[in-house]
């Protein structure tokens, strides 16, 4: 906040093909870092071809409206109109896409000789939490000076809400195409189950308003702890375990099973789901 | 709890799907509300599941689907049904082609895990023609997990 930057206003986007590589590199950084340990996961390269297709289309329909939440609330290079920011979700999904064939192909995971509609559903799979690793990388790693205070960068609720849900889905896809939340689930009996909620609330609580991390908040004065754990813990809570249930059913974990088992994995993968979406909280 | 009155300095024209900047409080409260009742709702359900007490071991119980002729032998899907509480892990499933008292051939396959009240598939293949023999299929055995 030095008197020698300029103001926010005058900043508007800058134009050149420097600028525009830059931005893409960037934008390619990011979602290398967000994507790598699910492009180097054998079970997320199985899921891309073997995976109903339907359900990959809606995953792929769901990634782009979080997207332009993402950049709308997120977003460095403060977008005002819907356009904008259809446009900058779009960009980034095409950095993802770009970004997991390079590494698909160098890994050899895809190649010539193999069906095309193999390789595709890879890409495409792989391209969901590389495009939100993409969009954040432009909008969180930039060249933007950080001309607004920490305060200052709140999100309306349900603005706050959307977030919490990309977080969960950026953590639920690392966690869920893994055999472990089955076998986890399995060895669980409902009291494990019912101390994981508990402690997956008491996780979402704490990041966001009880350790103090840079982005955490403060209750304001007055405000009794049971308020911003109802209004945002809990809701939080729900919406991380339901983004779990569709990333289950998304990958078919929970085709055939029985509701108990259901719940059991979806509070599984529930815990990890709300960390992330805590972490979307206080980095965004 | 207005939750930011900067809000409104930071995105005037904030767009549709997000615009929550002035939002009345009672919002919040709805959604909180109804939000704590999943909740409870999950607590209840594992209660009420937790006060049946130990589950009941794996009942295992296979259903023998079409034959389907594959490659050079021919393949038989099969669903396995579990129809205990808790889960089965490594669970070994046996089909026997019998002619008479004569066991002509035997496939097996592992299942990783069958949960409770749930079910999984798979598929035996035999080199032989199931068509022309008894075909046998159960599941021999599984860990605990």
């Amino acid at each position: 906040m030095s008197a020698s930057q300029p103001a926010p206003e005058a900043a508007p986007e800058p134009h050149g093909l420097g600028h525009d590589l830059a931005g893409l590199a960037r934008g390619l950084g990011g979602a290398l870092i967000f994507a790598l340990p699910m492009l180097m996961t054998m079970e997320m390269w199985w899921l891309g071809f073997s995976m109903d297709r339907l359900r990959l289309v809606l995953l792929l329909l769901v990634n782009i409206p979080l997207l332009v939440a993402l950049s709308h609330f997120a977003g460095f290079e403060k977008t005002f109109d819907v356009r904008e920011d259809l446009r900058d979700a779009f960009i980034a999904y095409g950095i993802g896409i770009l970004a997991s064939s390079i590494v698909l192909a160098a890994f050899g995971a895809i190649g010539p000789g193999m069906g095309a509609d193999r390789a595709v559903g890879m890409i495409a799979l792989q391209a969901v939490p590389a495009s939100l690793g993409a969009l954040l990388a432009r909008s969180q790693l930039g060249d933007a000076p950080m001309d607004q205070p920490e305060t200052d960068r709140h999100s309306p609720y349900l603005g706050e809400l959307f977030l919490m849900a990309v977080g969960a889905l950026f953590l639920g896809l690392n966690v869920a195409p893994t055999e472990e939340v089955l076998l986890i689930a399995c060895r669980m009996s409902a009291w494990h189950t019912l101390v994981l909620i508990v402690l997956s609330m008491l996780v979402m609580h704490g990041f966001v308003f009880a350790v103090g991390f840079r982005g955490g908040e403060a209750l304001p004065e007055g405000t009794p702890r049971w308020s911003a754990a109802l209004r945002f813990t809990c809701p939080g809570y729900v919406i991380a375990a339901g983004i779990g249930l569709y990333v289950l059913w998304t990958f078919g974990r929970i085709d055939g099973m029985g509701a108990a088992q259901v719940l059991t994995m979806t509070v599984v993968l529930g815990f990890p789901a709300s960390v992330g979406a805590a972490a979307a909280r206080l980095i965004l | 709890m207005g939750n930011d009155a900067a809000d409104t300095r930071d995105r005037p024209g904030a767009d549709p799907p997000a615009n929550g900047a002035e939002r009345p409080a009672p919002l919040e409260w709805i959604v909180g509300g109804v939000s704590a009742l999943a909740v409870a709702a999950m607590a209840g359900f594992l209660l009420w599941e937790a006060a049946g007490g130990d589950r009941s071991p794996p009942v295992l119980q296979v259903v023998a689907g079409p034959v389907a002729a594959a490659g050079e032998g021919y393949r038989i899907a099969f669903r396995v049904r579990n129809d205990g509480e808790a889960a089965a892990a490594a669970v070994v499933i046996e089909g026997e082609l019998r002619s008479g008292e004569r066991v002509v051939e035997t496939s097996t396959v592992t299942i990783d895990y069958i949960a409770g009240n749930s079910e999984r598939g798979g598929g035996l293949v035999f080199a032989a023609d199931p068509a022309r023999h008894t075909l046998r299929i159960r599941a021999t055995g599984y860990a605990d997990p």
